[in-house]
């Protein structure tokens, strides 16, 4: 997303205030404008306009147009709350009938004016400069443009923007819409755009997606056949020696973790019941034990080395022998071979994905054309592939398995041979070495026996209890209660280049996640983090209340979780528990073979991370 | 054991786990033996060597493991028991393994015989209750620069099935009462019988003096005595030292309302292990070196005053920062994460449809059942399991592992029959939020379709048909070559090793290189077999190469013939940045 401007224009009118319609339209900005206070993005400026408006204040003076806030970008906290505060407070006004009016209600009729004040304020905002410009206009009055269709070509010509009607109308069919003064002006206008304004307000309650766009995160070669020894050396090419195949690859991430939303460290002020929080700096320092003393000593950073853990004994080692530590790697996938897919155990599989693509940018048509025949060669045989992979120079060496995918491309991309849009694509996945590997024994669940060997009598009930878990697994069986699945060729989407080139929340032409597959969800902490967030600005600031209602976890949100019985019957369950004669055990006692896999132990940061953090 | 094995509240029991192995060995004339199984070495050889490698895998995953290593029916010095302490139990350091491996070279060399450095004779056998003795003096005797161990196993080797205490009642009932004090000092045994066709072990005396007497109805009920084929002895020693590591200890939920609730372990079945990640700070100045440490600081953004109290956290939100109490959090957290970890069944789904390669996203958890904290675990897993395994689903669960972790939805799906173990393994599935959109690819001229693409389909079928993985991917066949070399550098400075100077020619070099990693040596084996295709004197021999050269020429051409049109392919802006 690239610089844009947003200017709303509310129409005021009686109508639209008594309808509701102007509480709709705040509800839908205080959404919008809270989205854009969260990014703080310099680039992306707002505007708001009251039209049809009792009170005057705008560049031209024109009467009727009430400019609520100038340009802004980054919009802050403060000035969103002045400008839901300010249109509420007047249609407050306007319904108490307590508003100045200099001519009637019905009188009022200046939105192409309002129109022609936001384009002009445009233009000498930001003159020249590259920026998608773009205004919103609340109305329920479809044909309040008083328009020839000449004026119209030459508004269409005047206007450098793009326009996003949002009708708020009772009930418009599309042909009320484009057959109305505001339609044909849409129609005109190039990118333009109508909403329902009930069509936008079920959309920001619905869950959306941060899109993020793909950062390339490998670029090399993928090649069978290669000499390693020669790529070290720096005495081997590749793409010229022909007992070898060489495509030019590149990598993005296709699975990665979302953390929750991060709380930030602060310092709490308390001034005459005033709260404040004031920014902090991190830093780690060093200390050692003063000489003769049992009181820590700060020391500087340089007279810090590491000493690695080797069994019982520690080694600082000299700086000469620390660069020996270090494989000297370079970027490149190397194929080690082909399986059959049901061999590979997908336990083995360890880390996030990527994928991994032939490039485009440094490669071309003959890295495309080796690369799509290596995927379909590997789907038409049912094989995925092992390889080695060093994703940047210096960085560590892993193996991994390159898994053959279509990604159905949708209506991005033309179609290329026989009505076919796939892309194709790897997926890889690091696995295992063999110091990754946990190999243990555990007691077997069927035939059981002891630890000496002995055979353990199954209990005596165990065909009935086999019986009623049957039953049980048949009562949860989402198959058989007609869930979707998603298919693996739209496991993936394609980012869609022309969708979001605005930051402003809208409903979504091309997405089609509309599947009820109920192994794809949302990432629940985060939306109700952000759920609450919102609210609690809702509330605390907005509506200034002075207590904090936190909100009730969305339907949508809490069904997702909610075991999917069928129409289970819950007397064979009760008989099933009576059976297994399931009892918690009050006191449990712990297995001497046994330990808890420290978290610390994966979470060490390293000496590099932990001077990093001190640099800030 | 007193005080060993901490009970704290479950969400913070965590125990520092100080383990000990320790290997005894009976020599006899069996293990001097040569064996064609085990590409003609020695039994006993080969017991060094896994002792050895058992070591420097320690070394990586568990530096903190001690181990000791004994012979008995040994006259090595003047122990009038014939027991041999070739290092007693300790932790692991560079000067045993350096002492163990010398030796191996030596005898690989021919500079010594194993015979001679392990003198071995019938006339004075050592009695078993010593070596019994001697493991419990080892695991029990406190020393102040060692942490008693709190997982104490100990590896018995031997061939000899009809030891003299064999015969002798007495003996017999002295050594059962000796294990099972060793029992109730939590000392468990792993036994290596060694046997064969030709010289069956019967482990009917072992089975005996081991099996614990104390009560007949219990799962525990001392070592498994089979005998095994000594082909099998390093699989089975790297196998039985694994500790089992606990990732999550919580409630299966199966239906809430009715209490349908069992109790679950989930295992560490696959780790991403680092190198240079196990340090301490020290602090070095002329000449002094101490420990140092590190600690974190905040200071006053604005004045740089260093800050004692008043540090809170906030959620910023753009130019707001939003404070929410801990009881609010925890009423915003509640709905969907509960309190303590758990897991539950939100529906059953047919395994194809659910577990993917395509869509990975952490590490894989082994789950089985836990009686210790639901009665009756193991009963309803085992039938859950059997029917999942029958219908062919596996289960989807919502939960979360541990009390302070986000809650996540997993796939828990029943072992196959191939698999070693009997039990769960659950993935975890990836939020939408997780899943990243496919890049925008620059449409391009495409191929597809064309004579020179079916062409090069098939070629590469071909190919592929060269390098065929029979038994999918073993990760002990990769060693992490980064690890590998840490390590090294580590052992050889401490030893003083000398450094590989000596290697002149560019083949000792490559030697050294392939030797020292393993990913590249498989890479460079399959050149070898193009190399070998190339060079073959059968038609049928050289079809390999042949493929490649004309997948190359193809590539080639593709390439040339697109240099010459590249001007007039305008590449449409790139959203991909």
């Amino acid at each position: 997303m690239s610089a844009e401007s947003t200017s709303f224009i509310i129409d005021a009118s009686r109508s639209m205030v008594q309808d509701g319609n102007v509480a709709k339209a705040m509800a839908y900005l205080e959404y919008a404008l809270l989205e854009k206070v969260k990014r703080q993005r310099k680039t992306d400026w707002i505007s708001c306009y009251l039209s049809n408006c009792h009170n005057t204040k705008n560049s031209q003076d024109i009467p009727g147009i009430y400019q609520v806030q100038s340009f802004v970008a980054p919009i802050s906290t403060e000035q969103t709350l002045n400008i839901l505060r300010e249109v509420n407070s007047y249609s407050q006004d306007l319904v108490n009938d307590e508003v100045k009016k200099e001519i009637p209600d019905n009188e009022l009729q200046c939105m192409i004016q309002c129109l022609l004040v936001a384009s002009l304020d445009l233009k000498s905002q930001f003159n020249k400069r590259k920026l998608l410009r773009q205004i919103v206009i609340f109305t329920d009055d479809l044909n309040g443009l008083d328009l020839t269709p000449n004026e119209i070509v030459v508004l269409q010509e005047e206007l450098n923007l793009r326009l996003i009607l949002v009708d708020c109308c009772k009930e418009t069919s599309s042909e009320d819409i484009f057959g109305s003064k505001w339609g044909l002006l849409i129609k005109a206008i190039p990118g333009s755009k109508v909403y329902r304004i009930n069509e936008l307000l079920i959309d920001i309650t619905s869950l959306k997606f941060p899109i993020i766009k793909p950062v390339r995160v490998f670029s090399g070669e993928l090649r069978l056949g290669s000499d390693p020894i020669g790529l070290i050396r720096n005495n081997f090419d590749p793409s010229a020696d022909f007992k070898c195949l060489s495509i030019q690859v590149e990598g993005y991430p296709a699975t990665k973790h979302v953390p929750s939303l991060n709380r930030k460290t602060v310092l709490k002020k308390e001034e005459s019941g005033e709260v404040e929080y004031e920014p902090v700096k991190s830093i780690v320092e060093y200390e050692t034990l003063g000489y003769d003393t049992d009181k820590r000593i700060s020391i500087s950073q340089e007279s810090v080395a590491k000493a690695f853990r080797y069994g019982s004994d520690y080694v600082v080692l000299p700086s000469i022998l620390d660069e020996k530590r270090f494989l000297n790697t370079l970027p490149g996938l190397d194929v080690r071979g082909f399986l059959d897919r049901k061999k590979m155990q997908n336990y083995y599989l360890t880390s996030e994905s990527r994928f991994i693509l032939a490039d485009t940018k440094s490669g071309g048509i003959a890295d495309v054309t080796m690369f799509n025949a290596l995927v379909d060669a590997m789907l038409e045989y049912d094989k995925i592939a092992i390889a080695r992979f060093v994703a940047k120079r210096q960085t560590e060496v892993q193996m991994c398995i390159l898994c053959p995918l279509l990604v159905d491309s949708g209506v991005v991309v033309p179609n290329q041979v026989n009505g076919e849009n796939f892309q194709r694509t790897f997926i890889l996945s690091r696995l295992p070495f063999a110091e990754d590997e946990r190999v243990s024994d555990f007691p077997r669940l069927i035939n059981r026996t002891t630890t000496s060997g002995k055979a353990i009598s199954q209990g005596k009930d165990s065909e009935q209890i086999d019986a009623l878990m049957s039953q049980y697994v048949d009562s949860l069986d989402l198959d058989a209660q007609k869930y979707e699945t998603v298919p693996d060729t739209k496991y993936y989407s394609m980012l869609n280049p022309i969708a979001k080139e605005t930051s402003l929340p809208l409903p979504d032409d091309f997405e089609g996640e509309s599947t009820n597959d109920p192994s794809r969800i949302p990432a629940i902490h985060i939306r109700r983090q952000q759920q609450v967030l919102l609210e609690y600005i809702h509330q605390k600031l907005i509506n200034r209340s002075s207590e904090f209602q936190i909100p009730e976890l969305p339907d949508m949100l809490r069904d997702i979780i909610t075991p999917h019985f069928d129409s289970h019957s819950a007397k064979e369950q009760t008989e099933l528990v009576k059976l297994l004669a399931i009892k918690k055990v009050e006191k449990e006692s712990k297995r001497p073979d046994e330990v808890y896999e420290s978290d610390d132990e994966d979470n060490i940061p390293s000496f590099e991370e932990i001077m990093a953090k001190g640099a800030r | 054991m007193e005080g060993n094995i901490e009970e704290k509240s479950p969400s913070y029991r965590k125990y520092d786990a100080h383990e000990g192995i320790v290997f005894l060995i009976e020599l006899s004339e069996g293990m001097f033996q040569v064996l064609p199984e085990l590409n003609d070495r020695m039994q006993l050889v080969e017991i060094l060597t896994t002792l050895l490698e058992l070591m420097s895998q320690l070394i990586i995953t568990r530096p903190g493991t001690g181990l000791g290593c004994y012979f008995y029916n040994c006259f090595k010095n003047d122990d009038e028991n014939g027991i041999y302490e070739y290092f007693p139990l300790r932790d692991l350091n560079a000067r045993d393994m350096k002492q163990l491996s010398d030796l191996l070279e030596d005898v690989d060399c021919g500079r010594c015989t194993i015979q001679e450095f392990l003198p071995f004779s019938y006339d004075r056998r050592t009695p078993l209750e010593s070596i019994f003795e001697l493991t419990k003096l080892q695991y029990t005797q406190e020393s102040p620069d060692q942490k008693s161990f709190n997982n104490r196993k100990v590896f018995l080797f031997t061939d000899d099935d009809s030891p003299p205490e064999s015969f002798d009642p007495n003996a017999k009932s002295r050594l059962s009462h000796l294990a099972n004090d060793l029992n109730d000092y939590y000392i468990g045994f792993t036994t290596f019988f060694i046997g064969s066709n030709e010289r069956p072990f019967n482990d009917a005396f072992y089975s005996e003096i081991l099996r614990l007497s104390s009560n007949t109805d219990t799962e525990f009920d001392g070592p498994n005595t089979k005998p095994i084929s000594a082909s099998i002895i390093k699989s089975r020693v790297l196998r039985k030292q694994e500790i089992k590591r606990i990732l999550f200890q919580c409630p299966l939920i199966l239906q809430e309302s009715s209490s349908f609730i069992v109790g679950i372990k989930g295992y560490s079945i696959v780790s991403h292990e680092k190198a240079g990640v196990k340090y301490k700070l020290v602090y070095e100045k002329e000449d002094i070196r101490q420990e140092a440490f590190s600690r974190r600081k905040f200071l006053n953004a604005n004045t740089g005053e260093e800050i004692k109290e008043g540090l809170t956290k906030v959620f910023p939100y753009g130019d707001l920062n939003i404070a929410l109490s801990d009881e609010e959090l925890a009423t915003v957290t509640k709905d969907y994460a509960g309190e303590n970890s758990f897991l539950k069944i939100i529906g059953f789904r047919a395994t194809s449809k659910c577990t993917q390669y395509y869509n990975n996203i952490d590490k894989p958890a082994f789950v089985v059942p836990d009686e210790s904290s639901y009665e009756g675990s193991i009963r309803t897993l085992a039938s859950l399991f059997k029917n999942m395994r029958e219908k062919k689903k596996s289960a989807i669960i919502w939960g979360k592992t541990k009390t302070n972790s986000n809650p996540a939805m997993f796939i828990l799906s029943p072992s196959d029959s191939f698999s070693r173990n009997e039990g769960f393994y659950m993935r975890r599935i990836p939020f939408l939020d997780e899943i990243r959109k496919f890049p925008c690819i620059v449409p391009m001229e495409n191929l597809a379709g064309t004579a020179e693409y079916r062409r090069v389909k098939e070629l590469t079928k071909n190919i592929m048909s060269h390098f065929n993985l029979k038994n999918g991917y073993e990760p002990s066949e990769f060693k992490n070559p980064g690890i590998q070399r840490h390590f090294k550098v580590l052992h050889d400075y401490l030893l003083q090793t000398e450094d590989e100077a000596y290697l002149n020619t560019s083949e000792e070099k490559t030697e050294k290189l392939l030797s020292e990693d393993d990913s590249i040596r498989k890479i460079a084996q399959i050149r070898e077999k193009i190399i070998a295709s190339a060079e073959s004197n059968e038609p049928q021999g050289q079809k390999l190469s042949e493929y490649f050269i004309e997948w190359n020429e193809i590539y080639q051409k593709i390439k040339s013939s697109e240099l010459i049109d590249k001007p007039s392919i305008k590449k449409p802006r790139n959203w991909n940045g």
